[in-house]
């Protein structure tokens, strides 16, 4: 029995979502649970499991497509189950035929499939049948023996460096169009799993392995490329000291974990402080859109997890309304939920400021890349004894350094300071979060 | 600078007006162009302020006083001749391709013919086979003559003026359906040159190239099309003959996609003189087959729904232009 392979609901508001890549082709042996595509919904992209092992029918909508849920993607057939034909979700409405048209294909023994419709209005007429007749032989444009290109499609390929040959057309027939081709050259900058054995390896083979990037790599690849290139970024670099912090996490550890069996974490102290300023600072919770500044109504800060399939930054949400124990018990699900793979897309959406965090890292201070769309990212490092003057003593003191990543677009310096010196202010002197 | 609404027919009456006083050479004959001031309203006025001199009623015989025109050209005047509808200029047809366009080059350049032929083509407004033709064509294939069409009050009237002052018989088409749209003309005094298009919408995605009536099509069309997403461009060569070819492979080379609008038939027509010309001169710019919406190959109709199942129409527009741009 072959099982249908639909496009799922991803999320409470999930009414579409779009084929990004299909990770398999007809034919292919998966195993239940295999990603066999990427679905893209208004909001993230994520991988779609095999929904059964078996045999791959035909992929019904194309990449780039955009269906509603629950529409039909695929069938995974037994092995040696027959294929049922399937009329895919895209294809154009059928053309009209004139009913002279019809007795002419009839008695000639045309397909009227391969008559094309005549003209602009889809209409097959009676004066195609006999060029019809005629085309019938050289019919190759179906068999694939000739590559069909637009003038445009080649002149491009040559400006470019692309094999046009090599690419699936996406226009009328297979026909390879301008588009194919730009896509194909902007595919070429990164390596990819079906382009990388192409590239042009000269004199003897070059000593380098290839991997391929999971999609959450190349995703997040993706957007990186998309942030730094768009966003004029600035940052803010500030010492703090984080005594009252690591005091205050000592004093809160306990009847929290008493209440809800998890444990407090420096991070979640910082995701509370972060909801706390940011409520006040609306320009650091914030996005760029097409020269308008959006200034997000809830304080959603995602937290940067590193997984084995990539990073991943899932969100909690409204965290400026929540209290810190149910902050931790939060983050520690969602943490729990990365790690197995298994967020869903509302756990990574709506996020409207990130917390990137190497703390448990020897790493004492870095600079991160804006999370697009948003305007601003903390980057934390490891809490460690440094050298600091107090009252004119020099003493040891529990020091970490907070580096604040700012699109100027939507932030400038001045701005970006204050809310960094409302985020220090709240770390040294933490009982301002009752205030 | 100030402008006003002007009809079509308005703003080719003030040009005939403002030539008749600046030149005397200029005068006017036709059916009833006299006291009646032309069918369509288009000579109204003249004859009260030029008088029978300048302004003559003929009779119904296109050769005789096509005739009369053409000499009248070559022996010094600027006549502006009326053929009321296209379909009857094939009439004259001797004196216009014969005489008039041949004249100058017969006469190795001695022989000038300053002569302007106005009538009116098109269909869909139920005249029949005999009043509906577009026949724009039949000149533009004969070398020697300039043919004009124009779309808008302001191009009518500012074409008609260069035409009469141009040295050459021009072939000036008007559109019946067009005498009553409207649109911004200036006060003041302008000129269009001859052979020039103009863009009369900007776009991207798809070069539409359309004459006469159809440009209204053209823009009401790209209006739905930009709703869709796609942006159409939308140009008008206002001259047929010369025609501004560059302009238009401009405009492909940055769409590389191109739609040819015609109110004239399919075969052979001016779709295919155009979709000739730039497959030659901008063919590595094309992503996809150049699309040709022209009049079925028919004698046009007069029952109604049949007329204008004949005639291009805005859908037939969108969809040929659809079909080219490839969208997911």
């Amino acid at each position: 029995m072959a099982v249908d392979l639909i496009m799922p609901k991803l999320g409470l508001t999930m009414e579409e979502g779009t084929v990004v890549r299909w990770l398999v082709t007809e034919g292919d042996h998966v195993e239940k649970g295999q990603p066999v595509l990427e679905v893209e919904t208004d909001k993230v992209v994520v991988e779609v499991e095999a929904t059964a092992s078996g045999v791959m029918g035909p992929l019904l909508v194309g990449e780039g497509k955009t269906v509603p849920i629950t529409t039909l993607l695929a069938r995974i057939y037994a092995p040696g189950e027959k294929v049922e034909e399937e009329t895919s979700a895209e294809e154009a409405p059928a053309p009209r035929i004139t009913p002279l048209a019809r007795r002419m294909a009839e008695k000639e023994g045309v397909a009227l499939s391969s008559i094309p419709a005549y003209r602009s209005d889809r209409r097959v007429r009676a004066e195609e049948v006999p060029a019809a007749l005629t085309r019938r032989p050289s019919d190759s444009r179906r068999t694939g023996q000739r590559i069909f290109s637009s003038p445009r499609a080649r002149l491009r390929a040559r400006e470019l460096g692309v094999d046009w040959q090599g690419l699936a057309g996406s226009g009328p027939w297979g026909r390879v169009v301008e588009k194919d081709v730009l896509r194909a050259a902007q595919a070429a900058t990164r390596p990819s799993p079906t382009l990388s054995p192409a590239l042009p390896v000269k004199g003897e083979e070059r000593d380098v392995t290839w991997e391929t990037p999971t999609t959450v790599q190349r995703i997040t690849a993706e957007r990186m490329i998309a942030s730094f290139g768009s966003a004029p970024h600035f940052y803010l670099i500030a010492e703090v000291h984080a005594d009252a912090l690591l005091d205050l996490r000592a004093r809160l550890l306990p009847p929290i974990e008493r209440r809800t069996g998890v444990r407090l974490t420096i991070t979640d102290l910082l995701v509370k402080i972060l909801a706390t300023a940011l409520a006040k600072y609306p320009r650091a919770n914030a996005f760029w859109d097409e020269g308008r500044i959006g200034l997000n109504r809830q304080v959603n800060v995602g937290v940067a997890v590193a997984t084995d399939a990539g990073l991943v930054v899932p969100v909690l949400h409204q965290a400026d309304r929540k209290l810190l124990a149910q902050i931790a018990s939060e983050r520690t699900q969602l943490m729990e939920k990365a790690r197995a793979g298994r967020l869903s897309v509302d756990d990574l959406s709506d996020g409207t400021f990130t917390l990137t965090n190497l703390g448990m890292f020897r790493v004492d201070a870095f600079q991160a890349i804006l999370n697009p769309p948003q305007s601003a990212i903390l980057a934390v490092g490891r809490i460690v004894e440094r050298p600091a003057v107090v009252g004119g003593q020099l003493v040891a003191r529990p020091m970490a350094v907070l580096s604040l990543s700012c699109d100027h677009r939507v932030l400038d310096g001045a701005l970006a300071a204050q809310f960094l010196g409302r985020v220090v202010e709240l770390i040294e002197q933490p009982y301002g979060l009752l205030a | 600078m100030t402008v006003r609404q002007l009809q079509y027919r308005e703003a080719l009456n003030e040009a005939l007006h403002e030539e008749m006083a600046r030149n005397p050479s200029v005068c006017v004959l036709g059916e009833d162009v006299g006291r009646y001031g032309s069918p369509f309203q288009v000579t109204r006025g003249l004859f009260d302020k030029y008088g029978e001199k300048r302004v003559r009623d003929t009779p119904i015989s296109e050769e005789g006083f096509t005739g009369i025109a053409v000499g009248a050209a070559m022996t010094g005047l600027r006549p502006v001749a009326e053929i009321l509808y296209i379909d009857f200029s094939t009439l004259a047809m001797d004196q216009i391709v014969n005489q008039a366009a041949k004249a100058r080059y017969m006469f190795g350049g001695k022989a000038r013919v300053p002569l302007v032929i106005r009538t009116q083509g098109g269909g869909g407004r139920g005249n029949a086979a005999h009043h509906s033709q577009s026949l724009e064509m039949w000149y533009v294939h004969i070398p020697g003559l300039i043919v004009i069409q124009p779309s808008t009050p302001y191009d009518a009237k500012g074409l008609l003026k260069s035409a009469i002052r141009n040295d050459n018989p021009v072939i000036f088409i008007e559109h019946k359906l067009l005498y009553n749209t409207t649109g911004l003309v200036p006060d003041e005094e302008y000129l269009i040159p001859i052979g020039v298009a103009d863009v009369k919408r900007p776009g991207d995605d798809v070069t539409i190239v359309a004459t006469s009536r159809m440009v209204l099509f053209a823009l009401n069309a790209a209006e739905e099309l930009a709703r869709q997403g796609i942006e159409a461009e939308v140009i008008d060569p206002r001259t047929l003959k010369p025609l501004d070819i560059d302009t238009i492979v401009r405009s492909v080379e940055k769409t590389g996609r191109l739609v040819v609008v015609n109110e004239g038939h399919l075969t052979g027509g001016f779709t295919a003189e155009v979709a000739a010309r730039v497959q030659r001169e901008a063919f590595d710019w094309l992503d996809a087959p150049i699309m040709q919406v022209a009049t079925e190959d028919v004698p046009l109709p007069y029952n109604g729904p049949l007329e204008l199942e004949a005639i291009p129409n805005e859908q037939d527009i969108i969809n040929a232009v659809q079909e080219v741009v490839y969208r997911d």
